[in-house]
């Protein structure tokens, strides 16, 4: 295989990234819906009434 | 409306003359810029002479940031955003205004700088059309930009900070086409300096446009 | 409608959906993997390296579904001012930035062994996109900046705006600018009979993999976004009491400290 040192790179960091991403996401998610109550967690309302 | 954008002009304008900031701060900096690419390239070599017309035009953009700032540095004194706001003036009209304002400034500001580089790096112009157009046209497109991230930046505790940060990428593209023209018309890249010139037009044409819409929305509260 | 935050067990930003999006991701990418490392042939041209390519392709492609998320976020927002679009734009902004650079970094990566640089000024598709990126950085730094919401909301979608205007211009100068392109000729088209089945498959594979996880990513960035938008806008509201209950020479003096500049 020529040029496995770039190939295993290159994939370890899209998916190292990804994986570190979406367990910050997932940790701020907690995070903050400890903050608001339950009423006001209506994101999937379309208007801008908020 | 023609009136409302020579009222906002000459406003801008008289307070340039009359603080004398542009003249004491402003160009001395970029003929500074100037000399340090002189330095930073080996001041009596050919490369100085090959770089002549992206040197220039970095010198520009750069001094171009400074002269954006202090187009509303002037405005945020004394609330005179509010004054503008409330002065029942065209949003449009007052973008425009501004714009030529800098645009002026600016053109000055080229032509002591291109006095400068032709002493200190030398080179010969072969086409002074191309050259002036470009120099016009490309100075628009960085005028319009400026004004509109001007006023974007200018309420932000951030702004000297934000505003090249947000300003350099977009003016990538007319760097890259008013250097291009440039060396065209300086002799210096078998390039077809007038296609550039094209490209620089509809560049200037978009971000006058879209910033004379966008002004209103930016200078209204909230 | 009963909504999401009507149920009591609600304790982080996942619903249903993202669960199920979450869970085929997850599933995509060990085929991802699969596919691309193991079941599909090496390249006749690229060698093994175009393995690089199963990564890079689909990143670059959810970085620029990001962006144009972005700037239709931006336009909807500048036409009907609702928050919620102002939201999308900034959740999407984010996470095309994270893909954008991936996709610079693998290409870089693909690029060092293949050209033996890890740049190529002359490539006008990685100098537009770093561009781009640089571009979006800014926005998103401005999206950080305090200040009054609405404010901040108008400045945001005019910069996304001109950031997505701006993306064929950038293109066209660098194409011109670069004369001669080394990239890749676009690498999926039908008159292309270079790439060998699987390989078009490990790369279609990825992209679609790639897409719902931008579905999945957004979904929890923009809850994110929601939430912090509702806890500043409680926090204001708080301040706002706070404020009153106080004596004005107290609330004065907060107000001078507050607003100390340099």
């Amino acid at each position: 295989m020529n040029g496995l040192g770039y190939i295993i790179a290159s994939w370890a960091l899209v998916f190292g990234s990804i994986a570190v991403y979406a367990v910050r996401l997932v940790q701020r998610g907690r995070m903050l819906t400890r903050r608001v109550p339950s009423q006001r967690r209506r994101w999937m309302s379309t208007e801008g009434d908020a | 409306m023609w009136g409302e954008i020579t009222l906002v002009t000459g406003k801008d304008l008289r307070i340039e003359r009359r603080s004398r900031v542009g003249l004491t701060q402003i160009a001395p900096f970029a003929v500074t810029v100037l000399v340090l690419f002189g330095f930073a390239l080996e001041g009596d070599s050919a490369t100085l002479r090959t770089f002549t017309a992206g040197l220039f035009w970095v010198a520009v953009v750069f001094t171009a940031i400074l002269a954006v700032q202090r187009s509303f540095t002037v405005e945020s004194v004394n609330d005179n955003r509010d004054a503008l706001r409330l002065s029942g003036l065209d949003p449009i009209a007052i973008f425009l205004g501004k714009a030529a304002a800098l645009v002026i400034e600016l053109l000055v500001l080229e032509v002591v700088l291109g006095c400068v580089v032709a002493v200190l790096y030398g080179g010969s112009v072969h086409s002074a059309g191309l050259l002036g157009l470009t120099a016009v046209v490309a100075t628009i497109a960085v005028a319009s930009a400026g004004t509109i991230y001007g006023v974007l930046a200018a309420s932000l505790r951030v702004r000297e900070t934000i505003l090249p940060l947000l300003l350099l990428p977009v003016l990538a593209p007319v760097l890259i086409a008013a250097t291009r023209a440039f060396e065209d018309a300086l002799g210096e890249a078998a390039v077809n300096g007038w296609s550039w010139l094209v490209l620089l037009t509809l560049t200037a044409v978009v971000y006058t446009a879209f910033g004379a819409l966008a002004f209103g929305t930016l200078l209204e509260e909230s | 409608m009963k909504t999401l935050g009507e149920r009591d067990e609600l304790r982080n930003t996942s619903s249903r959906g993202t669960r199920i999006l979450g869970g085929l991701s997850l599933v995509g990418i060990v085929f991802m993997g699969l596919i691309g490392l193991w079941w599909s042939p090496e390249d006749s041209d690229m060698g093994d390296l175009v393995r690089i390519m199963y990564v890079h392709v689909p990143s670059a492609w959810l970085a620029y579904m990001a962006f144009i998320l972005t700037a239709i976020g931006s336009a909807m927002f500048l036409w009907k001012r609702s928050v919620w679009w102002d939201l999308v734009a900034g959740a999407s902004a984010e996470i095309g930035v994270l893909f954008c650079a991936l996709a610079l970094v693998t290409g870089s990566l693909w690029g060092r062994p293949t050209w033996g640089t890890y740049w190529r000024w002359g490539d006008a598709r990685i100098v537009t996109t770093l561009v781009l990126l640089l571009m979006y950085v800014g926005y998103l730094a401005l999206r950080h900046v305090d200040g009054d919401p609405t404010q901040r909301s108008k400045r945001a979608a005019i910069v996304g705006l001109i950031a997505a205007g701006n993306i064929p211009v950038v293109r066209m100068s660098v194409v011109w600018w670069s004369n001669r392109t080394l990239h890749q000729k676009d690498t999926v088209t039908l008159a292309d009979t270079k790439l060998d089945n699987m390989q078009l498959v490990a790369l279609l594979f990825g992209v679609a993999v790639f897409t719902i996880l931008f579905a999945w990513m957004l979904l929890h960035r923009f809850r994110i976004a929601w939430l912090e938008n509702e806890t500043e806008q409680r926090g204001l509201e708080q301040a706002l009491i706070e404020r009153r209950s106080e004596s004005l020479v107290k609330a004065d003096r907060a107000l001078g400290a507050a607003e100390v500049r340099p």
